[in-house]
């Protein structure tokens, strides 16, 4: 959430950290500030705002209740003028869905004359939003500053009172962004005697939207269930900033705030409006009826005290924590503690419904003590080899039986075209499946490398696979192992490997070789036959790699080179010059791949490989490449073949 | 180029000094070994008499190269060996997993968004007999119980914690313990270099008396400092996860960067409670993180999906 450092200095008599200071130590104990930026005379930080905290933290006061537990600088509570109350017609309100609206708070507002506040815009514009109109940027400058959602609609186009209800199948409504949205019984609306005035909680409708000429209001601050309305915003495809704050499960006592901070608003720009009673359909407040408020599908918790142990929290975070230094921390929370001996009662503020648990206080404490305190303490070692299950360890016995024979491990996509484990929203045509078998996407990994064996160096290519594959009988961890190359050598490689294999391991292997080079075994079936472990004793070859050398995507080319020299020439020397005047387009090579003698001259053959890597090499660069290489070794006097 | 002798010596292994691998195979086997396909073995090498082996020692200048490891595996061994030394164990657990374990078990509530269609890949309720999720490492090999009807393939690995748990408790054995499981895990979201439908986690939970936060950082710092080398420094900062409580992030400095690398924290109550471990008597501190991310970090892999293309050009650079 996009927050203005100017706006959050409001809050605080005290002068705030510089920005980058502040957003240093949001980061470390409340949430990750993902930028800060300047902006004119003032700095938007933009927090990810954490789910849990999202129910008290989706405001400036919500950060600056969070900054004040941070720093200790004392937070300012916001009191503004309010209008004394008229007479204004009257309205009838009623929530015929009591399970699905907590609380609905109403007003009505007449004779108001909308004029733009000189600070409005600007407050708007520093979180990147756009004034509308002067009512209705009021209502979202509350709604940003404090966090309650606020609607407003003109009271000259309703007909009749509020009716907070379900809505009947085949009703429509267009919302304020011109979208019709097709409405069913699963969506509750707010409505007035005819026709729905807005989609409860998420997006208000055309047919009382407040204008620039809106004379009279009635103004609405409720509290929905916040799981009902993370669903309806999903499935109708309509989210917006009131939605986003109610499915988070804000805290239903803001209402009575945010309709009093937006009437205060209405006030400052019109002194002369008359501002009717409020209605308020609350039939259980938060703090007092927990269990009921379960009973109508809200979290566990409400109002909860929870029971805390000072020294329970030193022991969670591993750190001594002093009874005053907790205290301060859970002061700075608003969080009310009753001691009684080593056991405390706190009571949280109403705002903060994630607070249920005492692992909750816990953290609480953690971060505001600060987790760089906390020391790195090892577990005691326990005197006792760790083991590893059974078909760990044969995956890794088959690991280093295979590398050691030449063959290298590949990994590919778990989804397949066919088969019989199907997904039921799968990203693309050909991952429908969870692959019944490893076969498919690895033949077609193998014909990939075997495109490539010069880049290797290699014939033949040897790999294999393990992994799980699935079906209906179950899922099972399979091996499939391949050789690419010329056909009688692949088919021996093959063949003589699995051998191998099955001896190391003791136990038969059945299989059957593909037409592409790849067979494939069900490992459950083979580890079932083999005895526990004993023992970690797996070796594997050293790594290579320090850093990654990225590859080229491009197509290569290879050119052979075959020369005499005289029978004392050192094949390293030859190289060495090839390699200096073939260029810079080379990625593998000069090889050697061929050397006899004959009539006392040596015959050396070398093997190249060009490739570009950003553009598809052309035959005449390579050609270019050798032309000069055979000219380098024509000074030499040696001779082409 | 290819030089093949004949002999009756067992003799795997290579020759580092010619700079050539040598590698022993078994070419003739004892009868009933032969693959169902049954291609006949070329001449020379059969048929011998019942057990007798006969190993043809083929030398290949070309083939010169050793097999790689694919680097996710590697990484898995040298995880495995690092934890070793702080004794914990490693464990598995399937790929496809129930609802109950993936999501309630670890206090993920029902309408939680991670649910959803967009980051789940729920499988159609499969035809014919149904499926069964097999105890793929886990002790006991009488199959996996399934708590819920709706299957899914495991967004994480955490589910394991509670099998793990479940299965030592069936066996009448009460914490301490101290698993990691680096597994295989499924995300259904756009793909892009930083995110892969597929990717392998690396879980890590410790339960016992009196696990704290300190034990987690210990624990942890041992970890990235073997891991990644001795210069590197992590810290803790809030996070949210539904399975622990206190969560942290925890990010590593690394050549003069700060990275986030894990989600952590101590094991929530309630994840205790439903493993079947009284939260008043044991706690507990739990971590994940992409294994694919510890070697991207690592090593400079610009793209996440190079690990599952199958390409060796990846592979062979490790």
């Amino acid at each position: 959430m996009k927050i203005s450092y100017k706006w959050l200095q409001s809050y605080f008599e005290e002068k705030l950290p510089a920005p980058e200071e502040l957003a240093e130590r949001i980061t470390f104990a409340f949430a990750e500030v993902e930028s800060v930026e300047k902006k004119g005379e003032d700095t938007v930080l933009d927090i990810k705002v954490l789910p849990d905290r999202a129910c008290y933290a989706l405001s400036h006061r919500g950060v600056a209740y969070e900054i004040s537990a941070i720093t200790g600088l004392l937070k300012k509570e916001m009191h503004w003028p309010q209008p004394t109350i008229s007479k204004v017609r009257p309205l009838e309100v009623s929530v015929e869905a009591p399970e699905l609206c907590s609380r609905y708070m109403a007003r009505v507002v007449e004779n108001v004359s909308a004029k733009k506040l000189p600070w409005v815009k600007e407050h708007l514009e520093s979180i990147g939003q756009r004034s509308i109109n002067p009512v209705v940027d009021g209502a979202n400058i509350v709604m940003f500053d404090m966090g309650q959602p606020l609607h407003t609609f003109d009271a000259d186009k309703v007909r009749g009172g509020i009716v907070v209800r379900r809505a009947q199948r085949g009703e429509t409504i267009t919302t304020l962004d011109n979208r019709e949205v097709a409405l069913d019984e699963e969506t509750l609306v707010i409505a007035d005697e005819d026709t729905p005035l807005a989609i409860a909680g998420i997006k208000g409708g055309k047919k009382a939207e407040v204008t620039a000429s809106t004379k009279n209001l009635i103004l609405e601050s409720a509290n929905f269930n916040a799981s009902y309305i993370r669903k309806t915003s999903e499935r109708l495809g309509v989210k917006s900033e009131a939605s986003k704050r109610y499915e988070n499960k804000l805290s239903p006592e803001w209402a009575a705030v945010g309709l009093n901070d937006f009437t205060a608003y209405l006030y400052e720009m019109d002194t002369r409006l008359s501002a009717g009673d409020i209605t308020d359909i609350y039939p259980t407040p938060q703090r007092q009826h927990t269990d009921k408020l379960e009973n109508v599908g809200m979290s566990v918790g409400e109002g909860r005290k929870i029971s805390v142990a000072p020294e329970y929290i030193s022991k969670k975070l591993g750190l001594k924590v002093s009874g005053a230094d907790i205290e301060k921390v859970l002061n700075r929370l608003e969080i009310g503690i009753e001691k009684k001996g080593s056991e405390w009662t706190l009571t949280p503020p109403h705002f903060r419904r994630d607070l249920v648990v005492p692992e909750d206080i816990a953290e609480e404490v953690g971060r505001l003590v600060g987790y760089d305190k906390i020391p790195a303490v090892l577990p005691q070692r326990i005197e006792k080899d760790a083991v590893v299950p059974k078909s760990f360890y044969y995956e890794w016995k088959i690991r280093e039986v295979f590398t050691e024979a030449g063959f290298s491990e590949i990994m590919t996509s778990s989804f397949a075209e066919k088969g019989s484990v199907a997904i039921e929203k799968s990203l693309a045509e050909d991952k429908k499946y969870a692959r019944p078998n490893l076969r498919g996407s690895f033949a077609k990994a193998l014909a990939m490398n075997a495109k490539n064996t010069s880049l290797f160096g290699e014939k033949a290519v040897r790999v294999f696979e393990m992994g799980n594959v699935f079906q209906n009988a179950g899922e099972h961890s399979a091996l499939a192992i391949g050789v690419a190359g010329p056909r009688k050598k692949a088919a021996d490689i093959l063949e003589s490997s699995v051998a191998t294999l099955s001896d190391t391991l003791g136990a038969p292997l059945e299989g059957e070789i593909k037409k592409e080079g790849v067979v494939e075994f069900d490992l459950d079936v083979v580890f079932a036959k083999l005895p526990e472990p004993k023992k970690w004793d797996i070796k594997i070859p050293p790594s290579k790699a320090e850093k990654f050398q990225p590859f080229s995507f491009y197509p290569f080319i290879v050119r052979d080179i075959a020369l005499f020299v005289p029978p004392e020439t050192k094949p390293d020397a030859v190289a060495v010059l090839l390699k200096r005047h073939a260029g810079s387009m080379v990625v593998r090579g000069p090889e050697l791949f061929d050397e006899f003698s004959k009539d006392g001259r040596k015959s050396l053959a070398f093997r190249f490989v060009f490739q570009s890597q950003d553009r598809t090499l052309t035959d005449a660069e390579a050609n270019a490449a050798m032309e000069r290489v055979y000219a380098a070794v024509a000074s030499r006097g040696w001779k082409v073949r | 180029m290819v030089e093949q002798r004949f002999c009756k010596a067992k003799v795997v292994g290579s020759n580092p000094s010619t700079g050539s691998t040598m590698f022993g195979v078994c070419a003739g086997y004892a009868k009933g070994s032969r693959f169902k396909s049954g291609r006949r073995l070329n001449e020379q090498s059969a048929p011998l008499s019942r057990g007798v082996f006969c190993y043809r020692m083929i030398r290949m200048k070309e083939g010169a190269q050793g097999g790689r490891i694919h680097p996710i595996s590697r990484a898995i061994f040298d995880i495995r060996a690092i934890f070793a030394e702080l004794s914990f164990e490693v464990a598995q657990g399937p790929e496809v997993e129930d609802e109950w374990h993936n999501f309630d078990a670890l206090n993920i509530p029902k309408d939680h968004p991670a649910r959803d269609m967009q980051d789940t890949f729920w499988l159609k309720e499969p035809k014919g007999e149904s499926l069964i999720l097999n105890p793929l490492s886990l002790t006991g090999s009488q199959g996996l119980k399934i708590k819920d009807k709706r299957l899914l393939l495991r967004t994480h690995t955490s589910p394991v914690q509670i099998r793990y748990i479940e299965e030592k408790l069936k066996a009448g054995l009460k914490p301490p313990y101290r698993i990691i499981v680096p597994g295989k895990v499924f995300r259904n979201e756009a793909t892009d270099a930083t995110h892969e439908a597929q990717f392998y986690q690396l879980e890590g939970l410790y339960v016992d008396k009196e696990v704290s936060m300190a034990h987690l950082k210990g624990v942890l710092e041992f970890f990235f400092k073997r891991f990644f080398g001795p210069d590197v420094a992590i810290r803790f900062r809030p996070s949210f996860f539904a399975f622990t409580e206190p969560s942290v992030e925890v990010i590593m400095s690394f050549k003069g960067k700060w990275l986030e690398m894990m989600g952590a924290g101590l094991v929530h109550p309630n994840v205790l409670r439903a493993a079947g471990v009284d939260p008043e008597e044991y706690s507990g501190f739990a971590f994940g993180g992409g294994i694919d991310r510890l070697l991207m970090v690592k090593y400079g892999i610009p793209d996440i999906r190079m690990f599952y293309n199958g390409d060796l050009r990846l592979v062979n650079q490790f």
